[in-house]
């Protein structure tokens, strides 16, 4: 008798969860075609079937059907690759407002932009564009700035023991200051073409992935979500306490430098080719946790669907609002993220700990 | 079964020393019972006895094993350890927070046995009903079980409790200590627990031992160890200890 | 129940993965091959960043992208060709590019094909929706988004140019661009027509300029620099100045080319004898006389009258003609002896109808509700 009840609580609790799940992943693979079928020319996700049973498709419409399939193929692997990303960080520091943008990554890459095309100049303007016909220095720098920012907040929040707000304030206070040498290097340095280039690196625009770009993007991803997952029982016992983890038999700065250094790595590799995504990071875990729940087992695929789904939207958005005129995805999603962030803070109970 | 010895150990926070010269013994069945006022060494001692904390003299042996050459998760299958406070996202289910207590047997993810071991651990405080409850949406003393249950997911034979009563109302305190004392009787395990309550402590103990900056001021059996003079050495209190009822009045 | 549920997940998950493959098969199948349609005969041209372009021979259908595209376009006499415009083009007042004020009506007319503005990239799809032959892009387009690439995707050559900084007469780099674009539009001799027209104008001030003594010392104030700028906002080396071998007071303390922004207590220590202010950003100056007037009359310039306004000709890079009438007006101002045969309205009118066909100086005043002048009467220090 009391087993059977038993079962049962078991399931109630996780069967609701799989289904949320199910909706998501329904609710995705929605958003993909229509995604794919909403532009100028009247070509639709059923040509693609089409496509693939040997049909042509006049020159045009190949054309825009191809460059809205990758679109939505990049959409969907950088929402992931983000919001897991952002998961794993608010987990690891404990910190329900941690994301790129807040604690600073996202200016220590776009800073580090600015210093590849220093250095790639070397001083003289006219020479520093043939320098950098190499399309991954630049994601490259930034990966390395977004990493020491990543490891100096982790440092900050392991070492010092700085308490949840005050990391945020620390990390803000260094975008300031990031934001006071790219400002200072603009002044001084860079010439407008290079100004233009940072200014334009830190908007967010899925159309920038180019064929190389989804290649990398569709090999890497796997490994990442992958490695993202196998984090999940850490992560819950790292949002824990620390002693608890140790007492688990998990070492608390070793999963930290590791969730750290995965989750940089995702989001410095979404980032750096599609630009700066603010709130996706942020918002989508938040919205995966209100659905789902605390448990990383589910919080992970979760938000990384979440992520995808929300990124997808805005860039509907961004193609159809304005139709024929496109924003950049990253100002859409910062019209979507900003009051979804407040209505869940204040859901939240005003103080951002659920 | 799993003796736990601590040998003569020193434990420094930086230049402060917390722990000076500790040596106890805790044998199976047994509920010892730390007492001693704040800042005395009562938690230091249970982290340094789960491992987490590092001794810079001495040692601590869990069935002859130093503690700190053993691989973490070696420690967390035999040592369930409860921390006075636990933070945690309030939107995790019991179940799901029981299951991180099984962290110390899991490969990739969570199988069946580990939800069946979860269950038992929660069966076990009697907990079961609250499977399927958010953490924010139970009682105190509901919480505390809960929190206890996690511990006793990884099927420990050692607990180490850090005043499980605190911030609770009497009849939950009572519950929870009825629960321990009887994992020390029908499990046979070994549990140390650090209480404030000194009547608690000498009526839930098999052996008590009273903590005085850093040191062990007294330990034995409870009616030896718990008496006017010793509280008034330790706590600095005049008190009355009323050996019939196993209770200890303050003047 | 249990069941179900997981098998709910199950069919999520294969949705969603059938989903991604048929996207990321059709998106593999679909995908152009590099276009090599050289059946009819096209020319090499190598371009700014030194790429190799074949274009083809018979170029009826064009589109520029980004910042001083369409302009050079429009010297060329090319606007025939034109099959869509950036959104900007129809967005922004075209008071203050020169090309736009010529050109408004026709511009309004063709279709989009991308936001334009120095921050976003070139939209594929958009441009391919007019079909054109050819697509010309700024330099600054072709880092944000691979030319090769969008050539691919669009279909058709990409060229890239530039004509050197915004904001700045790289006469060099101004001919070499309307010499190759001149090229591959066959718009040859107007290109030539232009770059001998340039060659004259830079020599007669030249030789208008060539051995002065006593030069005045002069300040250029509330340039426009990316937008509006304050009286303390100039430029170093200001072009116009350049062509008239004249320096300003902040060329000395520039560390690099581009804005400078100065403490006003330098303009006070060096106390310019003339100053000049951007038509842009006249009011912004007005309104700051109007706050703290003894500040602007304890220069030398104001409370002697000798304060004239000049045309603004950084926006979407350089505007070469007004840059030009520019230098003229100014030459009139510092060396009246030199330019005493100089009309600089007409000369300005005559610029204007070289370069865009249209005399457009009216249309400035009419913008600005003054064009060339001594504004010294709208500063009263006394």
């Amino acid at each position: 008798m009391s087993k059977k009840i038993d079962q049962e609580y078991v399931t109630n609790s996780s069967l609701r969860k799989i289904l949320i799940l199910a909706v998501l992943l329904v609710v995705l693979a929605l958003l993909i075609p229509l995604s794919a079928s909403i532009g100028l020319y009247n070509v639709s996700f059923f040509d693609a079937f089409k496509v693939l049973l040997g049909y042509k498709l006049p020159g045009n419409e190949a054309v825009a059907l191809w460059l809205r399939l990758r679109r939505c193929l990049v959409g969907v692997i950088t929402g992931m690759l983000l919001a897991g990303g952002g998961t794993i960080m608010q987990a690891v520091l404990r910190n329900p407002l941690a994301s790129p943008f807040t604690l600073g990554i996202s200016h220590a890459a776009a800073l580090g932009v600015a210093i590849a095309l220093i250095t790639g100049s070397a001083g003289y303007t006219t020479m520093w564009f043939m320098e950098i016909t190499s399309p991954y220095v630049l994601p490259i720098f930034a990966f390395v700035f977004a990493l020491s920012q990543s490891l100096l907040i982790l440092l900050l929040a392991q070492k010092e023991g700085l308490e949840p707000r005050a990391i945020i304030l620390s990390a803000i206070a260094m975008a300031f200051t990031y934001q006071a040498i790219l400002a200072l290097l603009q002044y001084l340095v860079l010439n407008e073409l290079q100004i233009a280039t940072i200014v334009f690196w830190m908007f967010g625009d899925l159309s920038r992935a180019g064929d190389a770009e989804l290649q990398i993007l569709s090999l890497t991803f796997p490994a990442l979500v992958a490695m993202y997952m196998l984090l999940h029982a850490d992560l819950d016992l790292v949002s824990i306490s620390d002693d608890v983890a140790l007492s688990s038999g998990v070492i608390p700065w070793r999963v930290r430098l590791v969730a750290v250094v995965v989750s940089t790595l995702g989001a410095a590799l979404a980032t750096s080719f599609v630009g700066i995504l603010a709130f996706l990071c942020l918002v989508s875990p938040h919205i995966a946790r209100l659905l789902i729940g605390a448990s990383h087992r589910y919080l992970i695929p979760t938000a990384m669907i979440v992520g995808s789904i929300l990124l997808l939207i805005a860039d509907i958005a961004s193609r159809t609002v304005l139709s024929p005129i496109t924003l950049p995805v990253g100002i859409v999603l910062s019209f979507i993220g900003a009051p979804v962030l407040i209505v869940l803070l204040m859901k939240g109970g005003g103080h951002g700990h659920y | 079964m799993v003796i736990i010895k601590v040998v003569n150990i020193d434990v420094y926070y930086n230049s402060y020393k917390a722990l000076d010269r500790v040596s106890i013994t805790a044998r199976p069945g047994e509920v010892v019972g730390i007492i001693g006022p704040n800042g005395s060494g009562k938690t230091t001692l249970l982290r340094t006895i789960d491992g987490i904390l590092r001794p810079k003299i001495g040692s601590v042996y869990i069935d002859g094993k130093k503690v700190t050459s053993m691989k973490r998760r070696e420690v967390a299958k035999l040592v369930g350890y409860v921390p006075q406070r636990t933070e945690f996202s309030t939107y995790m289910t019991v179940l799901d927070f029981v299951l991180t207590g099984r962290r110390p047997y899991i490969g990739l993810s969570y199988t069946n046995k580990d939800f069946k071991k979860a269950v038992n651990a929660l069966k076990m405080v009697s907990a079961h009903h609250l499977i399927d409850r958010r953490l924010d949406q139970l009682s105190g003393g509901e919480l505390q079980r809960v929190i206890i249950a996690r511990s006793l997911a990884a099927e420990p034979s050692v607990l180490l409790l850090d005043e499980p009563t605190a911030n609770l109302d009497p009849r939950y305190q009572i519950e929870v200590l009825e629960h321990i004392r009887s994992l020390a009787e029908e499990k046979r395990n070994t549990i140390l627990v650090t209480l404030h309550d000194l009547t608690h402590a000498y009526r839930y103990s098999d052996k008590v031992i009273m903590m005085k900056n850093g040191r062990v001021f007294a330990m034995g059996d409870p009616q030896e160890v718990i008496t006017s003079e010793n509280i008034k050495n330790v706590f600095g209190l005049e008190a009355l200890v009323l050996k019939e009822l196993k209770a200890v009045i303050f003047r | 129940m249990a069941g179900k549920t997981k098998l709910a997940l199950v069919l999520g998950i294969v949705l969603v993965i059938l989903v991604i493959i048929i996207s990321y098969s059709a998106y593999v199948v679909v995908q152009p091959k590099q276009s090599s349609n050289t059946s009819s005969g096209y020319i090499e041209a190598v371009d700014f960043i030194n790429r190799t372009v074949k274009v083809p021979n018979n170029v009826s259908r064009i589109v520029a992208l980004g910042p001083g595209m369409l302009r050079l376009v429009t010297y060329l006499n090319a606007t025939d060709l034109l099959v869509g415009v950036e959104a900007s083009e129809q967005l922004w007042d075209p008071l203050g590019r020169d090309y736009a004020i010529a050109y408004a009506e026709l511009f309004k007319k063709l279709p989009v094909v991308g936001l334009g503005g120095p921050r976003n990239p070139p939209d594929p799809e958009k441009i391919r929706s007019v079909s054109p032959d050819l697509v010309i892009v700024h330099k600054l387009y072709a880092q944000m988004y691979d030319p090769d690439r969008l050539s691919r995707e669009v279909g058709t050559p990409v060229i890239v140019l530039d004509y050197g900084r915004a904001g700045y007469l790289d006469i060099d780099s101004i001919k070499k661009a309307l010499k190759l674009l001149g090229e591959v539009l066959h718009r040859e001799e107007r290109a030539d027509e232009l770059c001998r027209y340039i060659d004259e104008l830079i020599s007669d001030l030249k030789k208008r300029t060539e051995g002065i003594k006593e030069k005045p010392s002069i300040y250029v104030g509330a340039v426009s620099y990316k937008g509006r700028q304050p009286f303390t906002s100039s430029q170093s080396p200001f072009s116009p100045l350049t062509l008239l071998n004249t320096s300003s007071i902040v060329d000395e303390v520039a560390v690099k080319p581009g804005l400078i922004s100065v403490d006003f207590e330098y303009l006070l220590r060096k106390q310019p004898d003339i100053i000049f202010i951007d038509l842009n950003n006249l009011d912004i100056v007005a309104q700051d006389f109007k706050k703290d007037s003894s500040k602007y009359c304890a220069l030398k310039a104001f409370r002697e009258g000798r304060v004239c306004t000049i045309l603004p000709f950084n926006y979407y890079h350089t505007n070469i003609a007004t840059a030009l009438a520019d230098a003229y007006y100014i030459g009139k101002v510092l060396y009246p002896s030199k330019f005493a045969d100089v009309d600089p309205v007409k000369k300005a009118n005559e610029i204007f109808k070289v370069f865009l066909g249209k005399p457009l100086y009216d249309e400035f005043v009419r913008g600005y509700g003054i064009g060339f002048s001594n504004i010294a009467n709208m500063f009263r220090c006394s």
